[in-house]
């Protein structure tokens, strides 16, 4: 799979778990990328696009909200595929996330095999 | 929190981490002070927005050992529990702070949850003297140790 993908969780131990789930999804590992929090991720996107990013929202510095609403405002990230991975389970704040083109949600606490499955999900459509 | 509730959320807290890591854990009566003593990592988060409330999260060597294998998918025996101790604990009470503002809001009002920071015994034995009188503990055993989830 030929797919850039950037993991955003100020976790280690979430980053590595999700990084687990996208590479048994399919995912070149080469193509892998972390940062950990929404600021990291927009400074890596700035160097290298990406297709498809997994987003905590519970985040220091920039959290993935905030991550949102930038990405949304930038021309140059039009068409980024992003899930939020996340404890938040706010039904007006995931609203808000879908208007801003948000189109994957996996909440916390899940099954590895959940986010294996979602982001093989979106290999497929892709 | 009435005993309703905190059965509730002891059952929660198993449920995330079996669905995490494929931990199967039950609650213990042992008592939080002697399960907080094998705990080598504390971790808590604030809570807004449900009154002014702090979530924490000890573990104990073999339960760090046991949801961080679930997690990463390798063997108990592999993982440093020195490396990823910290950071599971963190995640573990992001979880579990979310999972009891869902349990108590089902999603309907504007709660909000803090950053996970790492905490000392000494501190975790403070929330704990505060959640024995006007919060709650859970104490959860699996097959390798322990988890200690404070409300206060």
């Amino acid at each position: 799979m030929n797919h850039r993908i950037l993991i955003v969780d100020d976790s280690p131990l979430l980053r590595k778990t999700a990084r687990r789930a996208v590479v048994l999804a399919g995912a070149d590992p080469a193509r892998i990328r972390e940062a950990g929090n929404g600021r990291e991720a927009l400074d890596a996107l700035a160097k290298e696009p990406a297709d498809i990013v997994l987003l905590d929202i519970n985040m220091p510095v920039m959290d993935g909200y905030e991550f949102v609403e930038a990405q949304a405002k930038d021309p140059t990230l039009t068409g980024l595929k992003i899930a939020l991975v996340t404890t938040e389970g706010n039904k007006e704040r995931l609203e808000r996330m879908a208007q801003l083109g948000v189109t994957g949600y996996l909440r916390k606490p899940f099954a590895p095999e959940e986010l294996r499955a979602l982001v093989a999900q979106w290999f497929q459509e892709a | 929190m009435n005993a309703f509730a905190i059965d509730s959320f002891a059952g929660i807290a198993s449920h995330a981490l079996e669905r995490m890591a494929f931990v199967i854990a039950e609650p213990s009566g042992e008592a939080p002070e002697t399960a907080l003593a094998e705990c080598v990592a504390q971790a808590t988060i604030g809570l807004r927005g449900l009154g002014q409330h702090v979530l924490t999260v000890a573990a104990t060597p073999g339960m760090v050992r046991e949801f961080a294998s679930g997690m990463l998918g390798v063997d108990a025996d592999e993982v440093d529990v020195a490396e990823h101790a910290q950071a599971a604990v963190g995640e573990l009470a992001n979880v579990l702070a979310g999972e009891l503002v869902m349990l108590a809001t089902a999603g309907d009002a504007p709660a909000s949850l803090g950053i996970p920071n790492a905490t000392s015994a000494e501190e975790a034995a403070r929330q704990l003297a505060v959640a024995s009188t006007s919060g709650f503990c859970v104490v959860l055993r699996s097959d390798l140790g322990k988890l200690l989830v404070l409300v206060s």
